[in-house]
């Protein structure tokens, strides 16, 4: 018989607000209980207190402020599943997440993550209605990636020096280096929004056209990267 | 400047974003999710390309700040605007005025090297940014 691989869920928070508990719920009501919670505490003051996970073990890891690269690599290092994934502190899966991706990785043994699509949310306070903005996409949340973790290790973590974007590098690298990811149709996270969080900005154009200069930059550094090893 | 009866080039900045790095331009299809890097002469005049110009300007620009023979650099210039007008990137659009010319940075000449890739396309046709608008990213289907 074949034991139900473990996976760990890496929760990097600072200042996560009143949402925190309402993203460790939508965890613990995975379908796939085979799992872990490892919660960074990024440097938070206070320090958070230890939440109730219920039946789903949860590791409370905590490191002086780094930035969630930091956090996240922390939770990965904190970790010995073989499969690893994130979900931010204030975004949500839907019951089979880890299904679904799981259900994806076991079907492609070629790829090394499974990557799923994204719904944007509105809420205005915690408990409030749930308003779909837009439709589906995908998109680069780390919450919509399950990863095998040897393709992380091989990857190399997340690049710390980085403070936005560092989801879009992750992949490039991840890209660069041959590994492959499996795009599956289904939801698999809820992204909330309209609630200030760090990458919020006023003001479409600007917002887009910012994103695609830090994209470039990662592009030089990858293009610099392949030279200097011929590749 | 030249007469206004000749063409005048500028890049296509809705379609195309770009970003120097290190003396590098790199230059981002946003709708295709291609990606070009400009180095030595190509990169160079990419200021100009920016700001909008006209080959006889450019032409004179670039002579000014290289140290080469004129008919090595023009026939550099000439090189780039073929080929980034090829890519689509440079366009003949009507003069705007809007952005004065940049002077270009005097130095050595480095023959005009002009890369393509669409080896992260998957992942630049993606949601291209977290936060479009409420509204959704407009290409979003699978």
């Amino acid at each position: 018989m074949t034991a139900v691989p473990l996976v760990s869920v890496v929760v990097p928070a600072y200042r996560p607000g009143p949402w925190l508990a309402e993203t460790l719920a939508s965890i613990v009501a995975q379908h796939w209980q085979r799992l872990e919670i490892i919660l960074i505490d990024d440097g938070n003051a206070p320090a958070l207190a230890p939440p109730n996970s219920g039946a789903i073990p949860l590791r409370l890891v905590r490191q002086d402020h780094a930035g969630v690269s930091a956090a996240r690599n922390t939770g990965l290092a904190a970790s010995a599943a073989d499969f690893i994934a994130f979900l931010d502190a204030d975004d949500l899966w839907l019951p089979d997440s880890l299904s679904l991706l799981m259900a994806a990785l076991a079907d492609h043994g070629d790829c090394a993550a499974a990557h799923g699509r994204c719904q944007r949310f509105s809420v205005v306070a915690p408990g409030a209605k749930h308003e779909m903005l837009g439709g589906p996409f995908w998109g680069f949340n780390t919450g919509t990636l399950l990863f095998r973790r040897e393709a992380i290790a091989r990857n190399g973590g997340f690049d710390e020096t980085i403070r936005f974007g560092e989801d879009f590098e992750f992949l490039v690298r991840l890209q660069e280096a041959g590994l492959r990811r499996h795009l599956i149709d289904g939801v698999v996270m809820l992204y909330r929004r309209g609630h200030g969080s760090t990458t919020e900005r006023a003001g479409l154009s600007d917002d887009f056209r910012t994103s695609m200069r830090h994209k470039a930059a990662v592009l030089a550094a990858s293009l610099a990267r392949r030279r200097a090893t011929g590749g | 400047m030249d007469s206004n009866e000749a063409p005048w080039l500028r890049i296509d900045d809705v379609r195309y974003v770009h970003n120097t790095v290190d003396g590098e331009v790199l230059v981002i299809d946003t709708e295709g999710g291609l990606y070009f890097s400009l180095r030595g002469a190509a990169a160079a005049i990419w200021p100009l390309l920016v700001a909008g110009t006209t080959r006889n300007d450019l032409h004179r620009a670039a002579r000014a700040a290289f140290e080469a023979p004129a008919d090595t650099i023009d026939a550099a210039v000439d090189e780039v605007i073929a080929r980034m007008t090829a890519e689509g990137v440079l366009r003949q659009q009507p003069e705007d005025g809007s952005s004065p010319a940049p002077a270009l940075a005097r130095g050595a000449f480095e023959p005009p090297l002009v890369e393509r890739y669409d080896d992260m396309r998957d992942l630049l046709t993606l949601d291209p940014i977290h936060e479009v608008s409420d509204a959704g990213w407009p290409n979003a289907q699978g």
